[in-house]
């Protein structure tokens, strides 16, 4: 074997870039089978419950969806940030204060009416989502201070805020025992599409999908971005401002985060209550790194985790644990990231040493032309 | 007097979990790969130690067990990142999903049963009768006293031998390291390894120790505030103790507080470490560069030998 | 010994000492190593000898890095391997060479700069941090006359200190093959004397020390024996004594073989850019006061060594480098900048080919509004550019980084000719490109020319300098030393300036 290598290739064929991805979701599913099994647990039932669960029914359906609206809108947080090479951890931090903020707006605001109501809501949470990711977009840009510590800190504080909130100044009296928030205003609650239980939420965040592709792929300001990303030093050669990209990437960031959060209260029972960000800030790093921040790709992506997740759910009453959910995902998502690498090689064969000249690539002085 | 005994002497028993995974964590980071997975490892170490304990009735043998479980998944995410340079944060995030899921997989029957055993308590002679003092750190069970020494021992490892010193160097430039001979591979394994061993041992102990239970939410993010206790002690280990000790001390403090149903909102009193870090960061951001602590500074960047500029 | 016809073999070899004789200490045979299908090294062989200062030398591109790289074990040689003491290495990591007693002094100083020296010096060893590690410090550095305090955070010392500190740190580990990768690049005059000073101790003691460089005078000055690099081979190997200094230049630039084509002469105009006094930067990469004036319609050619200041220059004349003191003035309103390493300034690799044609424009009319960006005019741009300058490709939606060196090379060419400069500066452009490309380029440049634009360009490609410039001047250490009209230049008078030979007052 010697002299074989392996050797980065720069374009990777579209067949290969979508046959990995499909076989390892088959070498998930597989793993997920060897588990059930030494469990003692049918396989066939498992899977059977979770596909109708998730996708076969329309019930089943509609909870995908559900899920799949704050993970799509988590994933483009962290994939807008992700193409300035910038890995906003806090989606999760950014979700709660969005809540947070749409809350407050609807407390504050109770007596507009619904469509008034709402788009302060959305705006408020935005906002103070925004603020939040502010926060750590400026310590970045002016001293360089690295944004995973910051964001992840801040998830914790944010998260934090929110219990005390509903915990202190905005507790439901009459309830005992658990944490919630005063209900929020009837006409805050967001207007269900037909009659499902998916809220227009869906197409809000694939609004958002469009809008963000828009502005990334179709804008001259998204253009600067994809250069700042991509190399530094080009972008100050072409005069292009990195600290303000810096923290408007962050920003919009944010921002998605925060209306993922606002979307959030309507699953709630119209109340902000502990849990409501239910790690979609931190799935949200795992989708758009899975879909490697292409935006479409992150739709399907956010689709099919929201999948395993309501399967998952759906698990609880067939009396199998629904943590295999939690296992073939994780599994999946470990073999796509295996796939992601080694697809990214070839096997080169061995050069023949030679006595010959080398090939023609005289580049230093003095050689034949 | 005796509410704020009883709180400080609580929060030595919660702040020895936190110090084992925040112990393990530091240790990973120094050689340069972070690991998002703690928390994951500390509940597969809290299910697979329970498991072992309730099954074997010895304490010794369910913490063994729960250290290794940790460590297995550790080397998970060693095989990735280093072997096959897969991105750290995504590494570690997807272990976390996979530590929760198999632990509440594993735990699914053991929901119910309480472990009987119970690690009593060690009085230190002479110590424990220091008034004060003496009942917040000498009448601890073993497994404190283990961890205490742990840190300091890790501590000085890391600051006063040669292995400390190549683990540090592989952390700042693994070109260096590798240049001076040092196997940064290996070292780098053996970190992680490390790791995951001291959160898995942390999760036991919550299981096996602290509450003599199992519960799909035991850790409760305590692999989480390991992560946040690293940054926190500014990667030197020393500092893990007092700062496991707050955490410790101001979850315990929130227990109290609420069980006299005092209305002071808990959540800022838990704030306070997160924003102090923060602070201090922010001041100390760019001296750190120029000293002997701080951020290992190749932290999250895989290694590659023939990596041509 | 290694018999090789191709290179000038020196019997037995006299160092400075004087001793006769020296025993070999490492026999390099065969070393063949390459990139992505290029060769960087081939068959390759190499005697050092205990007791002598050996020199390497070659151009940019000729190897000598890679040939450190695998002798030191961070490279894998394809084939070929190392004679130490008559065992056969092939080292597969650092440690085998350091194990060997082989120990590399790179560019790139690998170092912790968090750590003190005597930390530094004592990672990866089976030595603890102590007073005895400390005392040995002092007293190997004492003994080179290195003033090194075991206790100082790196960070607090001045590059030369920290070279200093990593020939101790080879010292200590019991390297008797030191090999320094241009070492006196960052350093002022009296330190590279104090350094070579320490060599030639190093060298009485038996070591066998090796040291690349282009400074003819250094080598001539400090080495026993030299071997010239060319094209990943080596092309002479033999003792200093008795080497004419302007033989050992012709040797590193090949010899005046292909006389030049014809390329019509420029009708320079007015000036478009001046530099008077221009000052920047610290050491050798820097100006030390260059005056120079480029007018329009004329080709102003950069010959020199690389790492004499040609980078600061091309910059500054680009305008994109400030002066510490002197003056810049130009006259021109789009100024284009063909950069050294491609893909890591002027390109993002992974946009694509088309995206990165169109940088420059981006942001105008008619290619974006305002606020949105025309792909459509992107891509017709593209399209455009790709004809024109013949950029080799048909999918150009691939990520710019799947072209070779030529196409890369095109694209910027394309980019920043096509948007019509008064003033080009073009630094290294044909380098690692295939004849067909450079050819291409070549010719881009003199229209560029003919169009009115000054252009000043730099190379090390000795025979392209004399085809098209109309002037060319020579920088050596930071300052013009020569400069020689369209015909007047010929590659041994280049050759001789270049490396300071025979010229008064140059620093060498």
């Amino acid at each position: 074997m010697r002299g074989w290598r392996l050797e980065r290739r720069i374009d990777q064929p579209l067949a290969s870039r979508i046959l990995v991805p499909v076989l390892a979701i088959v070498a998930g599913l597989l793993f997920g089978a060897v588990v059930l099994a030494i469990g003692g647990h049918s396989v066939t039932e498992a899977y059977e419950a979770m596909w109708e669960s998730s996708f076969g029914t329309g019930p089943g359906l509609e909870q995908t969806l559900i899920r799949a609206t704050p993970l799509l809108l988590t994933g483009l947080a962290v994939g807008v940030a992700l193409r300035m090479n910038i890995w906003n951890i806090g989606a999760e931090g950014q979700m709660a204060m969005g809540a947070i903020g749409a809350t407050f707006v609807a407390f504050h605001l109770s007596g507009l009416s619904a469509l008034p109501l709402l788009v302060l809501m959305f705006l408020g949470g935005a906002i103070a989502a925004g603020i939040w990711a502010l926060v750590a977009a400026i310590p970045r840009a002016l001293i360089g201070l690295n944004e995973i510590i910051t964001t992840l800190f801040l998830n914790y504080i944010a998260l934090l805020f929110l219990s005390a909130l509903i915990n202190g100044p905005w507790k439901d009296p009459s309830v005992v025992g658990f944490a919630y928030s005063k209900p929020l205003p009837a006409q805050s609650e967001l207007p269900f599409i037909g009659d499902t239980k998916v809220t227009i939420g869906v197409f809000i965040a694939l609004a958002a999908a469009a809008v963000i592709w828009w502005l990334l792929d179709r804008t001259r300001a998204g253009f600067s971005l994809q250069i700042a990303g991509g190399n530094v030093r080009a972008a100050q050669y072409l005069k292009i401002g990195i600290a303000r990209r810096i923290l408007f990437v962050l920003l919009i960031s944010g921002a998605l985060a925060g209306i993922a959060g606002v979307i959030q209260l309507g699953t709630a029972s119209g109340r902000l209550q502990d849990g409501l960000t239910a790690n979609y800030g931190y799935i949200g790093i795992l989708v758009a790194f899975l879909a490697r921040t292409r935006i479409p790709l992150t739709v399907v992506v956010a689709l099919l985790y929201a999948a395993l997740l309501t399967g998952g759910t759906a698990l609880q009453s067939t009396g199998i644990p629904s943590s295999i959910a939690q296992i073939v995902q994780a599994a999946i998502i470990i073999f796509v990231l295996a796939g992601q690498v080694l697809g990214s090689y070839r096997l080169v064969r061995p050069l023949r040493g030679s006595a010959q000249p080398p090939p023609s690539e005289p580049a230093v002085a003095g050689g034949a032309r | 007097m005796n509410f704020w005994v009883d709180a400080l002497s609580t929060g030595v028993v919660l702040g020895t979990p936190l110090a084992f995974a925040a112990l393990g964590e530091l240790i990973a980071e120094r050689a340069g790969v972070i690991n998002l997975g703690v928390e994951g490892m500390m509940l597969v170490g809290a299910v697979v130690g329970f498991a072992v304990g309730i099954h074997t009735g010895s304490i010794f043998l369910a913490m063994c067990a729960g250290a290794l479980a940790g460590s297995a998944l550790a080397l998970v995410h060693a095989a990735m990142t280093i072997g096959l340079r897969v991105n750290q944060i995504v590494m570690g995030l997807t272990l976390t999903v996979l530590g929760t899921g198999l632990s509440s997989y594993i735990g699914a029957d053991y929901g119910n049963e309480p472990f009987k055993h119970h690690l009593s308590a060690i009085d230190v002679p002479l110590l424990s009768k220091i008034p004060w003092l003496g009942e917040i750190l000498f009448q601890q069970d073993i497994l404190v006293y283990v961890a205490i020494v742990t840190v300091l021992v890790a501590g000085l490892i890391i600051n006063r031998t040669r292995q400390g010193l190549s683990l540090r160097g592989v952390g700042e430039a693994p070109a260096a390291a590798d240049a001076a001979g040092i196997p940064v591979f290996a070292v780098r394994y053996v970190a992680v390894w490390l790791g995951g061993l001291l959160a898995g041992l942390g999760g036991a102990y919550l299981s096996v120790v602290y509450t003599r239970s199992w519960s799909n939410e035991l850790t409760a993010g305590r692999g989480w505030i390991a992560i946040a206790l690293v940054i926190f002690a500014s990667w030197r280990p020393l500092l893990v103790l007092p700062g496991a000790l707050l955490f410790g001390f101001i979850e315990a403090l929130n227990f109290q507080l609420q069980a006299k149903n005092v209305s002071i909102p808990s959540q800022y009193l838990s704030m306070m470490p997160y924003v102090f870090t923060l602070v201090v960061l922010a001041i100390v951001w760019t001296r750190q560069r120029s000293r002997n602590w701080g951020m290992p500074q190749a932290l999250g960047t895989p290694y590659e030998r023939e990596g041509r500029s | 010994m290694v018999a090789d016809s191709n290179t000038e073999l020196a019997g037995t070899t006299v160092g400075r000492g004087g001793e006769l004789g020296s025993a070999l200490a490492l026999s390099a045979v065969g070393i063949t190593k390459s990139f992505d299908g290029k060769f960087a090294n081939e068959g390759v062989d190499f005697d050092l000898r205990g007791g002598e200062i050996h020199a390497l030398l070659g151009e940019n591109g000729a190897g000598k890095t890679t040939l450190i790289s695998v002798l030191c074990g961070q490279y894998r040689a394809d084939s070929g391997e190392v004679l130490i003491d008559g065992v056969a290495h092939r080292f597969s990591s650092p440690r085998e060479a350091l194990k060997a007693g082989i120990g590399v002094v790179h560019q790139d100083l690998r170092q912790i700069t968090r750590f003190t020296v005597i930390e530094n010096v004592v990672l990866g060893s089976s030595q603890r941090v102590g007073r005895e590690a400390a005392e040995r410090i002092r007293e190997i550095a004492d003994g080179l006359g290195f003033d090194l305090d075991p206790g100082a955070i790196v960070s607090s010392l001045s590059v030369g200190e920290r070279q200093q500190l990593e020939i101790v740190k080879l010292l200590y580990r019991g390297s008797r093959v030191l090999i320094l990768d241009e070492p006196t690049a960052v350093l002022a005059p009296a330190q590279s004397e104090q350094l070579f000073r320490a060599l030639r101790r190093l060298a009485d003691e038996g070591k066998a020390v090796v040291f690349v460089s282009h400074r003819l005078r250094e080598v001539t000055e400090t080495a026993d024996v030299v071997t010239v690099l060319r094209h990943g081979r080596v092309v002479a190997h033999r003792p200093v004594a008795g080497a004419e200094p302007h033989e050992l230049a012709a040797l590193m630039v090949g010899d005046d073989s292909a006389p030049p084509l014809q390329v019509t002469p420029g009708s320079p105009g007015e000036p478009v850019v001046t530099l008077q006094g221009a000052k920047c930067g610290e050491g050798r990469r820097a100006l030390h006061g260059v005056d120079l004036t480029i007018r329009r319609g004329e080709i102003v050619g950069v010959a020199g060594v690389s790492g004499n200041g040609q980078v600061e220059l091309a910059e500054t004349v680009a305008g994109i480098r400030r002066l510490d003191s002197g003056k810049r003035s130009d006259s021109a309103e789009q100024i284009a900048f063909i950069p050294e390493d491609r893909l890591a300034t002027g390109l993002v690799g992974s946009m694509s080919i088309a995206e990165n044609l169109a940088f420059r424009r981006y942001d105008r009319a008619p290619m974006s509004t305002p606020v949105w960006l025309r792909r459509g005019r992107l891509r017709a741009w593209a399209d455009q550019l790709i004809e024109r300058f013949a950029v080799p490709t048909n999918r150009p939606q691939l990520p710019v980084a799947a072209l070779s060196g030529g196409g890369l090379q095109r694209v910027i060419i394309a980019r920043e000719i096509s948007e019509s400069p008064e003033l080009l500066v073009a630094a290294q452009p044909t380098r690692g490109l295939d004849v067909v490309s450079a050819a291409s380029v070549r010719s881009q440049i003199v229209a560029a020319r003919d169009n009115g634009a000054g252009v000043l360009m730099v190379s090390e490609d000795l025979d392209e300098l004399i085809e098209l410039s109309d002037r060319i001047v020579v920088m050596l250490g930071g300052r013009i030393v020569g400069e020689m009209d369209r015909g007047a230049a010929s590659r041994a008078e280049l050759g001789r300036q270049m490396t300071g030979v025979g010229t008064a007052g140059a620093t060498a």
